[in-house]
């Protein structure tokens, strides 16, 4: 602990008498420490042989870097013109090249092999007990379960972080709100659970742009592709709630789409399995029925929160230049089949992604709600689901 | 020496093996002044760049080798 | 105009007639020491620039949460930091530095296109116009990061197309300033100046220039693809359309990466002519000197998918690429000891060009051994995309080629203008860099290791201080750099006046010709002995 000490007292002393925001707070639990120094406490093999490689290599260069500048400060030091060292005249010797070439090769092979047999490691999803699949998206992450108990559960995973905590303009005691808040920007509503001692083969996509699937304590990060599938494993030896986030650059909110994976017991795991399932059933909306408009503005009125309003914004007035407005806008007041195809499709070569994903129910409802909200009185002002299911074919 | 230098490249007589030596010299990153001066004097340029291409293609088809092997 | 153009040869009398004065004699300019000075003082602005996006984006991370910045203009100033910092000032300063050096150093009237020469500077302003310009139109600048990857950048708004567009411009200003240095070196050295007796810094940038040509074109391939892309219907890095967003990722590294040496091989070059001259003694190995600097270069066009350890390459292609770059770390170690082989028992000063040298070897060779931890894949994984990559590429990009080009300005300068700089401000400048420095990037080596992605406009409580830190020194190393140019401009309105050779032991043929140069040198060529 001590150079973590060590540490804190850098950052104070850098920062004059000025209290430590970090310290105040306490470290996250399953995220990164107050002022951590190193790699995250692992949670796999794979990621404590990360730690045991990061050293190895560490230690190899700190040698390398205290033998090389000993000599280069011992002759600055001493080979100065101010102490009437007089220069010497030699300008090459083959054979000591020759050595200081050969020695950092053979270090370097001795750091190949272990690295080689690591790779060949990570990359060895073969044989999973459960797959998942996780889908990026701008900006939040869907996660489906393909294989293993749990098969068939599918939710999205978002930011559960409100924004008062974050946007002290908008809001003037975010400050305030966020230093009550430990895991602040690293917590999500869905987390994704697994089982202990089970290995985990994760198949990553996304959606729109390239995201990076990144879980510190599981020594894991794969890029999501759009269009493409990659894969990557882990194997969790500990129960608890670990935390990650996007790591690929993707727009806007890059830095507000974290990842949480619960790991719990197999016995827990079956149960939250169990739960799951049944609460889907019950969440499963008859897209057959004809809704009323209040139930549809209610609803849409939550969906819109969920995936419309960091772009398009609460009021609808969207972000000049960046995100068109909503409120007045003409696709929105035309006629109801051309905002569900961008709705159902997005504007290819704009953040306007996608929203395929969302049930029928889900985009009936938001389509519903922006046609009535804020200033907006469209004509036909109720989208029912079925127009949404006809318009998917 | 000098005048060596300034010859005209088609009198320039370097064998194959003095060619892939400079080749090879350049890939490892030491060499002697004097070995220097001796290729600067004698290699064909032409010579020299179709050889760097070929150990270029040898060099990434060693590793690939490898790193085949070490990946089972 | 046509004076200048009709009397190329007349200097026997009077220099300060036969060529133009007022704008006209920076329009229209031919002469390799006035296309130089406009390529410094053009770096120097955008040097200031880049910073400017740099202190503000480290003004919104100083604490967490978003105080005054909307994430997405974040992106914006993180992207065009990164753009401007590459294009706009690294790589122009040193071809300022080749255009004024290389025709001293070589013996040579002039470089060998001049008006060439002039087109290839007066192609970087406009460009520098259209990428700051593009902050003002509809969405802002291009958001994609400096590395523009599809399909991101396929989804900008139209600040995008102007950074493509300024791209290219730059690119053709880098390919056309290549063939004129490869030109120059190879034709006009001077009799009795074989290859091998060219000083350091030529013989880097000649290496340089090769790479250039060789992957400037393959940038620009890649964001005319990316262009398509956006308005002509074409999908090679939309897989809907049966493209590849990754391959993107490729052709841009297969730029990318060589991008990299190229911003450092001129910086090892001026290390190579400072260090000689300030421990009293040549350089030594200089033949292998020549040797890595060929092996790097040859490395670095196959070493390209290292940055891209998470794109989910197969176990082959993973350990080529770790095994090329951990390769990568030998020549460059070479050069390493061959400097500090060079001081040792030497007899030596520290003027600030020598503070600068040996304070560039000390802290790149830090950004070294970072390189050389990434390179191992495995570990790769956890510390890709993180702060820990900005910790690295700032410490061989900003301590590596930054100081060097400080190191050589102070070098060179009393050459340029005539007067000692003052070396107490030099001094000054040299310590308020070197502490000011590393309070800003080496906290970024833990942030990195405890997980903290870069590109974040806003990140956890935990990583508070480190980021207060680092801010703090930001804006101390922002204002150290106010020192430098303080010292320019002072050092150009006067000072003590310069000998010829300046420098006790300096070596070379820019060392004989007055200082401050002529507007005309070796009219008649020199011979070496």
């Amino acid at each position: 602990m001590k150079p973590k000490r060590m540490a804190d007292a850098l950052a104070v002393a850098v920062l004059g008498g000025w209290a430590s925001i970090a310290a105040a707070i306490g470290d996250m639990p399953g995220g990164p420490k107050v002022n951590q120094l190193n790699l995250t406490a692992p949670v796999t093999r794979i990621a404590e042989e990360q730690h045991w490689i990061h050293w190895f290599v560490m230690w190899i260069c700190v040698a390398i870097f205290v033998a090389v500048f000993g000599v280069m400060f011992y002759a600055v030091w001493k080979h100065r013109k101010s102490r009437g060292h007089a220069p010497a005249s030699f300008h090459e010797s083959t054979a000591v090249e020759i050595a200081w070439t050969v020695v950092p090769f053979l270090i370097i092979v001795g750091m190949a092999i272990p690295a080689t047999r690591m790779v060949v490691e990570q990359k060895d999803t073969a044989n999973a007990d459960l797959t998942v699949k996780a889908t990026g998206y701008q900006w939040k992450w869907g996660y489906d379960y393909l294989k293993g108990d749990g098969e068939g559960i599918s939710f999205l995973s978002m930011l559960s972080t409100p924004r008062d905590q974050i946007e002290d303009r908008n809001y003037p005691d975010a400050k305030a709100r966020r230093e009550q808040n430990p895991t602040y920007l690293m917590e999500v509503d869905n987390p994704l659970v697994v089982p202990v001692n089970r290995k985990v083969r994760v198949v990553i996509t996304a959606n729109d742009v390239i995201h990076a699937w990144y879980m510190p304590a599981l020594g894991v990060k794969q890029d999501a592709i759009p269009g493409f599938v990659r894969d990557t494993w882990f194997k969790a030896e500990k129960t608890g709630v670990f935390r990650g986030q996007c790591a690929e650059l993707c727009g806007k909110d890059h830095a507000f789409m974290p990842i949480v994976v619960d790991v719990r017991t197999e016995a827990d795991y079956l149960k939250w399995v169990e739960e799951k399932k049944k609460e889907m059933l019950a969440r499963t909306d008859d897209p057959t029925r004809e809704w009323q408009l209040a139930d549809l503005n209610a609803r849409g009125e939550k969906v819109y929160a969920a995936n419309c309003v960091a772009c398009h914004q609460a009021n609808g007035k969207g972000v000049t230049g960046s995100f068109p407005a909503l409120d007045g806008s003409k696709v929105v007041l035309g006629k109801s089949q051309a905002q569900l195809d961008v709705v159902l499709h997005g504007r290819p070569g704009t953040a306007m992604a996608p929203f395929r994903q969302l049930s029928d129910v889900e985009l009936a409802a938001v389509v519903t709600y922006t046609r009535n909200a804020w200033g907006n009185k469209a004509s036909d002002n109720v989208v029912q689901p079925s127009e949404v299911t006809a318009a998917r074919r | 020496m000098m005048q060596a230098d300034r010859q005209p490249a088609s009198r320039r007589k370097a064998g194959m093996a003095a060619t892939f030596q400079a080749v090879g010299a350049s890939f490892f990153g030491v060499r002697g002044r004097g070995s220097h001066e001796r290729d600067l004097a004698g290699l064909h340029p032409v010579r020299v760049i179709v050889a760097g291409l070929l150990a270029a293609a040898l060099f990434v088809l060693v590793l690939v080798t490898v790193a085949r092997m070490a990946a089972g | 105009m046509s004076a200048v153009l009709d009397h190329p040869g007349d200097h026997a009398h009077g220099h300060a007639h036969d060529h133009p004065s007022g704008w006209r004699r920076w329009l229209y300019a031919t002469n390799h020491k006035d296309i130089g000075t406009m390529y410094l003082w053009f770096s120097f602005a955008m040097l200031l620039v880049g910073g400017v996006n740099a202190l503000l984006l480290r003004t919104e991370l100083f604490q967490p949460g978003l105080q005054i910045l909307r994430p997405e203009f974040f992106n914006q100033l993180t992207t065009m930091h990164g753009l401007i910092m590459v294009f706009g000032a690294v790589m122009p300063a040193f071809v300022g530095f080749a255009n004024w050096q290389v025709p001293l150093m070589i013996g040579a009237s002039d470089m060998a296109f001049a008006r060439l020469n002039n087109f290839s500077f007066w192609l970087l302003p406009v460009a520098a116009s259209l990428l700051i310009v593009s902050y003002f139109v509809p969405g802002g600048a291009t958001a994609a990061g400096w590395t523009l990857y599809a399909p991101l950048s396929v989804q900008m708004g139209p600040g995008m197309d102007l950074a493509i567009l300024a791209l290219h411009l730059m690119g053709a200003s880098s390919i056309m300033g290549s063939i004129n240095i490869i030109t120059t070196i190879l034709n006009m050295r001077a009799p009795g100046m074989p290859l091998m007796k060219m000083p350091m810094f030529c013989w880097t940038w000649l290496i340089t220039a090769y790479l250039l040509l060789a992957v400037m074109p393959v940038l620009a391939g890649a964001v005319t693809m990316v262009l398509t892309d956006r308005h002509f219907g074409t999908s090679f890095f939309n897989a809907a359309g049966g493209g590849d967003p990754v391959m993107y990722q490729h052709i841009f590294w297969f730029f990318g990466h060589p991008e990299v040496y190229i911003m450092i091989l001129p910086a090892f070059g001026i290390i190579s002519e400072v260090i000689p001259t300030f421990a009293r003694k040549p350089l030594f190995g200089y033949s292998s000197m020549v040797y890595a600097t060929a092996s790097i270069a040859i490395l670095s066009m196959i070493v390209w998918a290292h940055h891209m350890f998470t794109t989910g390459m197969p176990v082959t292609g993973q350990l080529f690429f770790m095994y090329a770059t951990m390769l990568i770390a030998v020549p460059t170690g070479v050069k390493i000891f061959n400097w500090v082989a060079t001081m040792w028992r030497g007899s030596m000063t520290f003027e600030t060009p020598m503070l600068f040298a040996v304070g560039f070897i000390f802290v790149f060779a830090i950004g070294g051994f970072t390189g050389l931890i990434m390179a191992v894949a495995p570990l790769d994984i956890q510390i890709h995309d993180t702060y820990y990559i900005v910790a690295h590429f700032h410490y061989v990009l900003v301590a590596g080629s930054l100081f060097a080009l400080f190191s050589g300005t102070y070098y060179w300068i009393p050459k340029w203008t005539g007067h000692m700089y003052d070396e107490r401000l030099g001094k000054w400048h040299f310590w308020a860099s070197m502490i000011t420095f590393n309070i800003t990037f080496f906290p970024m080596h833990f942030l990195g290791l405890a997980g903290m992605p870069r590109r974040y406009a806003d990140y956890p409580m935990q990583f508070a201080d480190f980021n207060a830190v680092v801010t703090i020194g930001a804006f101390g190393f922002g204002l150290s750099q106010l020192i430098f140019l303080w010292m320019v401009i002072r050092c150009i309105k006067g000072g003590a006046k310069a000998s010829d050779r300046v420098w006790e032991n300096a070596h070379g043929l820019e060392w004989t010709v007055p200082s401050p140069a002529p507007f005309h040198t070796f009219e008649t060529p020199p011979v070496v002995k």
